[in-house]
């Protein structure tokens, strides 16, 4: 066993005898807190309401009713951003026809961040859309990469009607479904807006170190 | 009904006009007034020290000072505070502790304890003049109402034009032993809150907080822009006589 | 970082001199404080949402050594390689070695104020390596050679022009207005982002149940600090540990409200381990270092334990007159405000922190806004109990026994009152430490007729007539 090692063992040993000391002279017990306040339901009007949250992060929400409509809103908005690579999830995305929509673009596959720093646009699925704070939940698996949301100036995210949830108390049970073999995802992210920064000044400034803009693409149809 | 008045060291000597003015409101709204003997310092400033020891003596001779029952009024926020902190200095069980607890339970600021009762909505006060309030932050998250029963009291006097900061609430930076030790601060704090006041170009100054006054009026003095610098209840009863308060 | 909490008197006397840091101060809390304000006027339910979060919190100290435990099983289930530091050196001690074995040259730093409390940097320059802090505002003091300012905003006293000279001096790069210099920190370090062998961060919170760190940021720094290098170390203070994700959620509904009031942070990382199986992204190697340094032995003082629930979303700050006034450098060392105190006062040698809980006017603000309800002004006087134990205070032992003595009292004051009623002499005497400076820029009060005096003479004059 290395000194290091040990040197863990025994800080282990003394902080948890301590912390355990520590509660032995002083217990407590915590009372149950009041009851969550009941969540906003997803109703006829969500799509609004998540509008409505996007607005004021600077993100735009298109609706599609179907995956032509979806293409098109795609087609545009790599146009808008003067993209000229993407990538974007495979399988989640595989069924939408979006490589015909972006067939004048250079097609970049899932791979090390170095291959992926210069690509204009990155597209992925959304697992859930809070509609309470308008964020995105992307849970990383094989084929759906974290840079596809991250390293892109130009990021959006499809969101599947069935995605639509209240709020982050729904997150927990996204992230208990998502796992591969029953274990947790490796990463859940949580993308409200794009990147931003006041650093300097108190100003806002969008796109730092993520991406400077976000679209979103409402798939509102039932599958 | 009856009550016991409790004056703070700093009001008994160098502001008992408003004491006088206490009384005279009490009076008028048929309180009476018993003033019980022997009262130095409710234990604050060395409760404030960090002195518990000193702390909980002054503290116990005042359960003996006020052991007469019946509510206890004060015009201090910060002392009534302290008053309401006696019971963490006794263990509980004992005597003294228990004693602790009536007191607390029974110890009113002014202008809560006359916002409370009845005919405080109708005192007839009438001034003409421009008042500036300055909120104490003794006086917030004591009570619900603590902080709004000085401004109630005061938008009932007719013709009485009151005026408040942005941050009528701000800490005016004395702080008891804050002022002395982090007087740098202390002034900064200070001179905001006279340059927030002075800017709505008051002709006085109102507080429910002896201490406050004493460090704003004490401070716009030197500044060499003095504004009389009231108690909450020598403005009531100011406008109760209905002739020229004596500042004016 | 250098501790230098025994000069906080000196500090901020030299802190309310300077002219521009007022201002900044003056410009920043009253932004951050309406931001929040508009948000929380409009949070539905807030109060129940602010008990959920406390509960959150402090159910996780109840059970801290448990969860601690269930942690560590969890995370090294998913992969995560867990530590244990009980101080500074120890942590450092980890870190340099894990960065050692992954020939780690350059590494990338999220914000992370317990990675300024262990003074990992140095240590691991001192190894070899690179290391860039990759948050604007701590790159931005990085370049300028100083400590950060506030918990949240860490260059909130360094202007555009400040900046505009930095980028120039230190980068060789060029702009002027604020998107401009954005843009050049973010070219700047993308680089570095790319190159990187190690990324390291704090970690807002820690999940027992599944293992997981939980990251809260508005860039994109610490997502791209945990997605491109091979290796992730996160470091964490053992009272970050919360039961379950059900925790996390109640905690997220509340802290980027309280400290932006924004109803989310841009981006929030769950992260439960390495990269799996057939990912092309995320650390390949991932650390979890549970640090000490102080904790363990609070959480056996029943009042003093609640400092540790602190979720930092630096609301105690914006609406501190003292913190509104000096600033975060002030309190010499990480935590600045409120909390800075409470939390200094628990983790340094108490030789170092006397003054620090005599800095406060105990007007009580911090304890209304902080969502926990976290008792600072009772935290403050417990600690004023422990100094005042420790040091004579012989003006203060004399004006008890005054006050005991309420016929000797009513003697010494009527004494005062008859050689200097103006009270333009008393003021003055040497051995009144600060009452001199008091009376410089207050006029002092007048010592009047007592009140008692005057209501006998009233009640004797009602009685004749």
């Amino acid at each position: 066993m290395t000194a290091s090692v040990a040197a863990s063992k025994n800080a282990r040993a003394a902080m948890l005898a301590t912390l355990r000391k520590g509660l032995a002279d002083a217990p407590f017990v915590v009372p149950a807190p009041p009851a969550r306040p009941a969540s906003v339901p997803i109703g006829t009007d969500a799509w609004e309401r998540l509008a409505a949250v996007l607005e004021p992060l600077g993100e735009r929400l298109r609706m599609a009713g179907n995956r032509a409509e979806a293409c098109e809103h795609v087609a545009d908005i790599a146009r808008e951003r003067q993209a000229r690579t993407y990538t974007r999830w495979d399988t989640a995305l595989d069924g939408l026809g979006l490589d015909e929509a972006l067939s004048s673009l250079v097609r970049v596959a899932p791979g090390p961040c170095k291959d992926l720093g210069q690509v204009d646009l990155g597209l992925a699925l959304a697992h859930g859309a809070l509609v309470e704070s308008g964020s995105m939940v992307l849970v990383a698996a094989p084929g759906r990469h974290r840079a596809a949301s991250l390293l892109p100036p130009a990021s959006v995210i499809l969101v599947p009607k069935s995605a639509l949830l209240p709020d982050v108390s729904h997150m927990p049970a996204l992230l208990a479904r998502y796992g591969e073999d029953g274990r947790t995802p490796s990463c859940l992210n949580l993308v409200t807006g794009p990147s931003s920064t006041a650093d300097i000044e108190l100003v806002l400034v969008r796109g730092v170190h993520g991406p400077g803009t976000l679209d979103v693409i409402a798939l509102d149809w039932d599958d | 009904m009856q009550a016991h008045l409790f004056i703070p060291c700093l009001v008994e000597d160098c502001h008992p006009e408003a004491a006088e003015a206490v009384v005279e409101v009490l009076e008028h709204l048929n309180v009476e007034v018993h003033h019980p003997a022997g009262q130095t310092c409710c234990g604050q400033l060395a409760y404030k020290t960090g002195d518990l020891k000193n702390a909980r003596v002054l503290a116990a001779r005042y359960l003996d000072v006020f052991a007469a029952p019946g509510p206890v009024v004060c015009p201090s926020g910060s002392c009534v505070k302290m008053v309401r902190t006696y019971p963490e200095l006794f263990a509980p069980g004992t005597d003294e502790h228990a004693r602790a607890l009536d007191l607390a339970a029974r110890t009113f600021e002014f202008c809560e304890f006359v916002a409370g009762l009845p005919g405080a909505d109708q005192l007839g006060a009438h001034l003409k003049t421009r008042a500036c309030y300055h909120g104490s932050c003794q006086l917030q998250g004591q009570t619900d109402d603590g902080a709004e029963a000085p401004r109630k009291l005061l938008r009932g006097v007719r013709g009485l034009t009151l005026v408040e900061a942005d941050r009528a609430d701000r800490c005016c930076g004395f702080g008891g032993i804050f002022s002395l030790q982090f007087t740098a601060v202390s002034n900064a704090l200070v001179e905001d809150k006279c340059r927030e006041i002075l800017a709505l170009e008051p002709e006085i100054l109102v507080s429910a907080e002896p201490s406050c006054l004493m460090n704003i009026s004490g401070h716009l003095a030197r500044l060499g822009k003095p504004l009389p610098a009231l108690h909450v209840a020598q403005v009531l009863a100011a406008g109760l006589k209905k002739e020229t308060p004596p500042w004016k | 970082m250098e501790v230098n909490t025994r000069n906080f008197r000196p500090l901020s006397a030299c802190a309310c001199r300077d002219a521009n840091l007022r201002a900044v101060l003056d410009h920043a809390t009253r932004h951050f404080q309406n931001i929040r304000k508009l948000s929380m006027d409009v949070f539905s339910g807030r109060e129940d949402h602010f008990a959920r979060a406390r509960a959150a919190r402090f159910t996780a100290l109840s059970r801290l050594p448990d969860l601690l435990e269930q942690l560590e099983e969890n995370a090294t289930a998913a992969g995560t390689v867990v530590h244990w530091a009980a101080d500074a050196a120890e942590a450092r001690a980890i870190i340099t070695d894990i960065a050692k074995a992954a020939n780690a040259r350059v590494i990338v730093k999220g914000k992370s104020m317990i990675t300024e409390e262990i003074g990992l940097n140095p240590a691991l320059e001192a190894a070899g390596a690179e290391v860039w802090e990759t948050d604007l505002g701590e790159f931005i003091v990085q370049l300028a050679g100083e400590p950060p300012s506030h918990i949240i905003a860490p260059a909130l006293h360094k202007s555009r022009q400040d900046v505009v000279k930095l980028f120039a001096e230190k980068l060789n790069l060029h702009g002027e207005s604020i998107p401009e210099l954005t843009m050049l920190a973010r070219q700047a370090l993308r680089e570095k982002f790319l190159a990187a062998d190690m990324g390291i961060t704090g970690a807002n919170m820690a999940v027992a149940a599944t293992g997981s760190v939980v990251l809260v940021e508005n860039e994109g720094n610490i997502r791209m600090s945990t997605t491109c290098p091979r290796v992730h170390v996160a470091l964490m203070s053992l009272e970050k540990v919360v039961a379950d994700m059900d925790a996390v959620a109640d905690i997220l509904r509340v802290l980027p409200r309280s400290t932006t009031g924004q109803k989310m942070s841009s981006y929030v990382s769950v992260l439960t381990g390495p990269r799996r199986q057939g990912e092309t992204d995320g650390a390949q190697e991932m650390h979890l270092v549970i640090l000490d340094n102080g904790r363990s032995k609070i959480l056996a003082d029943p009042l003093l334990r609640q400092a540790l629930a602190c979720i930092r979303c630096g609301a105690c700050l914006n609406v501190c007159p003292v913190y509104q006034t000096i600033g975060g450098h002030a309190y010499g060392w990480i935590y600045p405000g409120p909390i800075g105190t409470l939390l200094s006062s628990l983790l340094l040698p108490h030789a170092e922190t006397r003054d620090l809980p005599f800095g406060c006017t105990l007007c009580g603000a911090c304890k209304r806004t902080c969502p926990l309800s976290i008792d600072h002004p009772k935290l403050m006087m417990a600690l004023r109990e422990r100094v005042a134990a420790k040091r004579q205070n012989r003006m203060g032992a004399a004006h008890s026994l005054l006050a005991r003595h309420p016929r000797a009292y009513r003697m010494a004051v009527g004494a005062a009152r008859a050689v200097d009623p103006q009270l333009d002499l008393l003021p003055r005497l040497p051995g009144l430490p600060g009452l001199s400076e008091f009376v410089d820029s207050r006029h002092p009060p007048e010592l009047k007729k007592p009140f008692t005096a005057r209501r006998a003479k009233a009640k004797a004059k009602k009685e004749r007539s």
